[in-house]
């Protein structure tokens, strides 16, 4: 009967420090979520001739997002896309827009976004602005941000955000075609992010 | 892709081609000295016309490495009128113009995964290379020739790697080379062992658009293109050593041109799949 009963309190003791441990953070305070670069996308679409748009994609997008599931406060993205997954489904057109007249992947590895404020606009939607950089050029830029989703536990979790914003490349200095109107200066892009946080982040 | 190159190509090129007609002067060891420094200049100034219908007016520090480019091409340009007021057995000016277009490129022209030391020799080299044949009587043309084959070949071999920008230039360079040419033997008239001029600056042009072409292309142009597209000068050098050097005269000249042109083409030929898909997209 004594072993029953230390065995109980042993195993009480156990849980209950499981479920201390399992405490969510204090509200307001950021998570700490780090981007799945398998369902995290970046998409662009520019208008080809004045006729068209088509759409591209970057297959390797990173990063980390601070922001707590209350959602209290704007998500601070920190994202860094790889100029080389560029994507259209059309390796010659991948290769053009690699080389030095587009996003000189070569030379510039990466096009980042680092979070530098936001605003409520409603429930689960804020517009954060922050510093993007394209082609070694640092342009303050502002993205309508919804929050997409969140599941998981306090401890195990996954959430999404989808950022749209709009850009003028040759800001940057990409200007290929934009005189000529060969291709469009104004840019969307759609930029789908999913981060998770697990034991240890 | 036709609208870019009217713009990038045909009208540095009509430009260069306005100023040789006008300028092309009459006969004389004076006239003969412009018409070279003119050659010099009307080469770099294709490029640097080529560069700023693609790319814009330059700007320093260049906000991209390849944007070095046009700067380069300055230097050629003041180095090839230089070059080509030097008398044909100064070969000690030429390798001092040389050494300035190797210095020139390592400072203002630089390329990922390409060291500055590399940059500069292969342009210091080149622009030797095709100074000293350039020097040699008669064999002018054959370097406007093979110029103008290069140019061609690296044009489309750039443009296969995928940098349109830089092809236009590539592109430009070739054209004025061969607009050079036929104004000065079918327009003026000039005897084609007359013609000359602008080697230094060919030969720094041409390594500069092979290496800037190479570095950014993520090997889809195999490696023996690219040194195909150049190996025309160096062969044409050999035929400078022994008993070759004396052969004088047209038929001279048209072995020289072929020897030049002929590693180019076969780049080209070999490649014109890839060429073609390039073209068509």
């Amino acid at each position: 009967m004594k072993t029953i009963i230390v065995a109980g309190a042993i195993a009480l003791a156990g849980l209950l420090g499981a479920q201390a441990s399992q405490t969510p953070p204090a509200a307001s305070t950021p998570e700490h979520w780090t981007l799945d670069p398998v369902h995290s996308t970046a998409l662009f679409r520019i208008h080809h001739a004045g006729a068209g748009r088509f759409w591209g994609r970057f297959n390797d997008v990173t990063g980390t997002v601070d922001w707590n599931r209350d959602d209290a406060a704007a998500p601070a993205f920190n994202v860094v896309v790889a100029s080389e997954s560029v994507d259209t489904g059309s390796t010659k057109l991948d290769g053009h827009l690699k080389a030095p007249d587009f996003f000189n992947a070569r030379e510039f590895e990466t096009i980042t976004f680092a979070s530098t404020g936001g605003e409520r606009v409603s429930d689960g939607r804020w517009r954060v602005t922050g510093d993007m950089t394209l082609l070694g050029v640092t342009k303050p830029v502002t993205a309508e941000i919804e929050v997409t989703g969140v599941v998981g536990s306090p401890v195990v979790a996954k959430a999404g955000w989808e950022a749209t914003f709009e850009i003028d490349r040759s800001d940057f200095g990409m200007d290929w075609g934009v005189d000529r109107g060969a291709l469009s200066d104004d840019v969307q892009l759609v930029v789908a992010l999913e981060g998770g946080i697990e034991p240890g982040n | 892709m036709l609208e870019p190159v009217l713009w990038s190509v045909a009208l540095p090129v009509a430009v260069v081609a306005a100023i040789l007609a006008v300028c092309w002067w009459p006969a004389g060891e004076g006239g003969r000295l412009v018409n070279r420094a003119l050659i010099a200049c009307a080469l770099a100034c294709a490029a640097v016309g080529s560069f700023v219908a693609s790319v814009g007016l330059p700007s320093w520090p260049p906000p991209q490495r390849w944007h070095g480019l046009v700067w380069l091409f300055g230097a050629l340009a003041a180095l090839g009128v230089v070059d080509a007021l030097l008398r044909p057995a100064e070969w000690a000016g030429r390798v001092l113009i040389a050494g300035a277009a190797g210095l020139a490129a390592a400072w203002l022209l630089s390329l990922p995964g390409v060291s500055p030391l590399a940059i500069g020799l292969a342009v210091g080299v080149s622009t030797l290379l095709v100074s000293l044949l350039d020097a040699e009587g008669g064999r002018g043309a054959a370097v406007l020739v093979g110029l103008w084959a290069g140019g061609a070949a690296l044009s489309m071999l750039i443009l296969v790697a995928a940098s349109m920008s830089v092809s236009l230039m590539a592109g430009a360079v070739s054209a004025a080379a061969a607009a050079a040419l036929l104004m000065g033997v079918l327009l003026r008239g000039r005897a084609v062992t007359r013609i000359g001029g602008g080697g230094a600056t060919a030969g720094g042009l041409i390594a500069a658009l092979a290496l800037t072409g190479w570095s950014y292309d993520y090997d889809v142009v195999p490696l023996w293109a690219w040194w195909c597209a150049m190996a025309g000068f160096p062969i044409a050098c050999m035929l400078e050593i022994g008993p070759l050097r004396k052969w004088q005269g047209l038929a001279s000249i048209m072995v020289r041109a072929f020897a030049m042109a002929a590693p180019p083409v076969t780049a080209i030929v070999l490649n014109r799949d890839a060429i073609q898909g390039a073209f068509g997209g």
